[in-house]
């Protein structure tokens, strides 16, 4: 890494220490019931919101009505979505002329952005049109990213258990699924989007109604300069960990991401609130020791790939010729250049794009398909070890709450002591859940993915030939099952089977992990809180964070290590 | 379960008429009041015409798709500067169609620009980039240019030189971006020249 890396990392980590605990605080304030900051403003939107869908936000749900709520929110949004982007060449606001989706991709996109994935296949700027963006698919992205604080609360409110400590919860029960949602988009994401919208603007992304102009270049050719609320569909695709942009090329587009600093603001606003997320359940369960340990261990996974990638990037492409000069200079960025934008250079596109691999947002600014071997497989790493840093809004707590429940169980067994996680005792029945967890995606992975590399239907689509082809399929996979929605674009994915195979593997990925952590929660939130003995195995503690680490790294390395030696790890020795 | 359909039709509602068409237009009227250059794209406007965008990089090619040799020439592009579609190659980095395309670039680089043979070029100058529109280049590759645009413009080299470095774009802060040229800028000053 270079001095221009180093800084621009070194920001990012700085401004994340500072804002994500002070976020997180500010959350817990919200979610933990009573008296909250901006209570005048937020708390008569709330109560209109409850009047209107006229339901009682004080009563509590055990955990089977809160995952049916979910389920319902999620299955009827989708039909809305689909029926928008089918009907969207004869609505209006369609000044680009967008025709009506096919029922193929039309059922891939709208699971894609209900699910939070925002896998595109479809041309951002010719295939959607300004309706569809803005009331279906900006909607969906609002949408997913409540419904993932929402689960999370549920979560904690499971684990935490003590009905004094939390609102909401009564024995059994783990929350109201509508007041957690309403209170997410009311006090989180939409006043954090407006912000954010209007930082980007002010640097240059668009956000108007206009249509394409048409401008007669200086050669005199002619060229179509397009537009579109932009940047308010940016601003809730970084917030919300969602991942899916007007244009084609999404971040990499100077219109989304036109500067510097917005390169590293779209970051920040990606990776700020899953670890402010981690925060506020340290304060919610009263264990805010346990809650850095967690947000350790992300950042140490979040540096790891991030830092891996920038590095393999910056050294460059080593197949092109020696005159090709990929050194970098104060006049020359080097590197690998190839599907990276000038303005961001090697180090900047690869601590935006990798840095946001491991959340489920999934946003780039270069073109994965194109980076070194190592740099990509960083990428990989990050989507195989299940989004975890710090992961999607909700789902990367969430998520990292199961795998310590597995650690705490196996380290529990190796140690022989009695594993126990927020003074609650983890047996047969979480475990079961967990295992189930854990397991899900990558079956879901593994056989579409290996399905995809032997029938023609799935070889067709592939841009490289051999083991980048492999790679190019099984990521697709992988990064729509764990609802990051990058590719490696090389893969034509518009097509029948993967357009249904995809959004199959996008509903396994979202709503199995969602009600099977809701499960685990349901499960733990009527266990007794145990006072910790000498036989306690300590959570709160450095060993059980690299613990956790080896955990997560191992179980996501030994169920893909094949598939990444057949890929990109082939790639690389013989390359 | 009936009830939870009910409550679901009606939150899409609320929440598709707040966040779907209220959320956008607020923050399409408070940028077009505040920002409006920038919310309309950053246009560049010469004579009264519409000449390009400020961000979009553009083509300055004839109309057979050879470089004008007058002007200062953008990156490669996956897409060939077309702004209703914005590509990148998509080209893995041992893909052999990347590497013969890439060796031919280096070749015609430095035949376009009365480079010996053997000379260095910059990365930027024969890979393309992720949006296809890329607005810059770096200052190595306006600098290996510079004489060929002179020439072709019977301008002393000295000149031109100069209007690289007035066009550099420092780096922002200091450390968030890499210095850049802006192609449709310097050109348009070279324009502007005459």
């Amino acid at each position: 890494m270079n001095a221009l890396g180093w800084e621009q990392l070194g920001f990012v980590c700085v401004v994340t220490a500072i804002l994500a605990p002070l976020l997180g605080k500010y959350l817990a304030a919200i979610f933990r019931g009573g008296k909250a900051p901006l209570d005048r403003i937020f708390l008569p939107v709330e109560r209109a919101v409850y009047r209107i869908l006229r339901v009682d936000p004080e009563t509590s749900w055990g955990w089977q009505a809160y995952a049916i709520a979910v389920l319902v929110l999620g299955m009827a949004s989708t039909v809305l979505l689909y029926a928008i982007l089918r009907l969207q060449g004869v609505l209006p606001l369609n000044p680009t002329h967008a025709p009506g989706m096919s029922p193929d991709l039309s059922f891939n996109t709208a699971i894609s952005f209900i699910t939070g994935t925002n896998w595109q296949a479809y041309e951002g700027e010719t295939q959607a049109s300004y309706l569809a963006d803005m009331a279906g698919l900006v909607v969906a992205q609002f949408t997913a990213a409540a419904v993932g604080l929402a689960v999370a609360l549920a979560v904690v409110r499971g684990i935490a258990g003590s009905p004094s400590r939390l609102s909401g919860n009564h024995g059994l029960q783990i929350g109201n699924f509508w007041a957690d949602f309403t209170r997410s988009l009311v006090r989180v994401f939409v006043p954090l989007s407006v912000v954010a919208a209007l930082v980007m603007v002010s640097q240059g992304a668009v956000q108007n109604f206009s249509g394409f102009a048409v401008a007669t270049t200086l050669a005199g050719a002619t060229q179509q300069i397009p537009g579109g609320p932009v940047a308010s569909m940016e601003a809730i695709k970084l917030l919300g960990t969602n991942g899916g942009s007007m244009y084609g090329t999404g971040g990499a587009h100077p219109f989304e991401n036109p500067t510097g600093f917005t390169n590293i603001f779209d970051l920040l606003l990606v990776i700020v609130l899953p670890f402010a997320i981690v925060f506020m359940f340290g304060r919610l369960i009263g264990n805010r020791r346990l809650a850095l340990v967690l947000a350790g261990v992300m950042a140490a996974l979040f540096l790891t790939h991030t830092m891996i990638a920038m590095q393999a990037e910056l050294h460059g492409n080593s197949m092109l010729p020696s005159s090709v000069s990929q050194v970098a200079s104060a006049t020359n960025p080097g590197g690998n250049m190839e599907g990276k934008e000038t303005r961001f250079g090697p180090s900047g596109s690869a601590l935006m794009t990798v840095g946001t691999m491991g959340t489920t947002a999934g946003a780039t600014d270069s073109a994965l398909d194109s980076y070194t071997p190592v740099g990509g497989t960083a990428a990989f790493a990050a989507i195989l070890l299940g989004e975890i840093s710090p992961g999607g809004d909700g789902g990367g707590l969430y998520g990292i709450l199961v795998l310590a429940l597995l650690a705490v169980f196996i380290a529990g067994l190796m140690v022989g002591r009695t594993p126990e996680f927020g003074g609650k005792k983890i047996r047969a029945p979480q475990m079961k859940l967990v295992v189930a967890y854990v397991l899900t995606i990558p079956v879901a992975v593994l056989a579409f993915g290996s399905a995809s590399a032997v029938l023609g239907a799935g070889k067709s689509s592939v841009l490289n030939p051999g083991m980048h082809g492999l790679t190019e399929i099984t990521y697709a996979y992988a990064s729509v099952a764990q609802n990051n929605g990058s590719a490696f674009a090389g893969l034509s994915a518009n097509t029948p089977w993967y357009d249904i195979t995809l959004g199959l593997t996008m509903l396994i990925g979202r709503f199995m992990p969602i009600i099977l952590a809701l499960a685990i929660a349901g499960s733990l939130a009527g266990a007794r809180v145990h006072a910790r003995t000498r036989a306690t195995l300590e959570t709160a503690g450095l060993t059980f964070a690299g613990f956790l680490t080896g955990v997560i790294v191992i179980v996501g390395g030994l169920i893909y290590f094949p598939m990444l030696i057949l890929g990109p790890i082939g790639e690389r020795i013989v390359g | 379960m009936r009830r939870q359909l009910l409550t679901s039709a009606v939150m899409l509602l609320v929440v598709t008429l707040a966040l779907g068409f209220g959320y956008p237009l607020v923050v399409t009227g408070i940028s077009q009041v505040f920002f409006h250059d920038q919310a309309n794209g950053s246009l560049i406007f010469a004579n009264g015409k519409l000449t390009g965008s400020a961000l979009l990089g553009q083509s300055f090619s004839d109309s057979k798709g050879n470089p004008l040799p007058q002007f200062f020439q953008p990156r490669p592009s996956a897409s060939d500067y077309d702004g209703a579609d914005s590509s990148a190659s998509n080209l893995g980095p041992a893909n052999p169609q990347f590497l013969k395309t890439v060796a031919e670039r280096t070749v015609a680089f430095r035949l376009f620009n009365h480079l010996p043979p053997g000379t260095a070029v910059p990365v930027d100058a024969v890979t393309a980039s992720g949006s296809g529109l890329d607005p810059d280049i770096s200052v190595q590759n306006a600098l290996d240019q510079a004489p060929r645009v002179a020439q072709a413009r019977h301008l002393p080299a000295s000149e031109v030189i100069t209007l690289v470095h007035r066009y550099t774009t420092p780096s922002q802060w200091g450390f968030l971006s890499e210095p850049v040229v802006n192609v449709l800028d310097i050109n348009l000053a070279l324009e502007a020249l005459k």
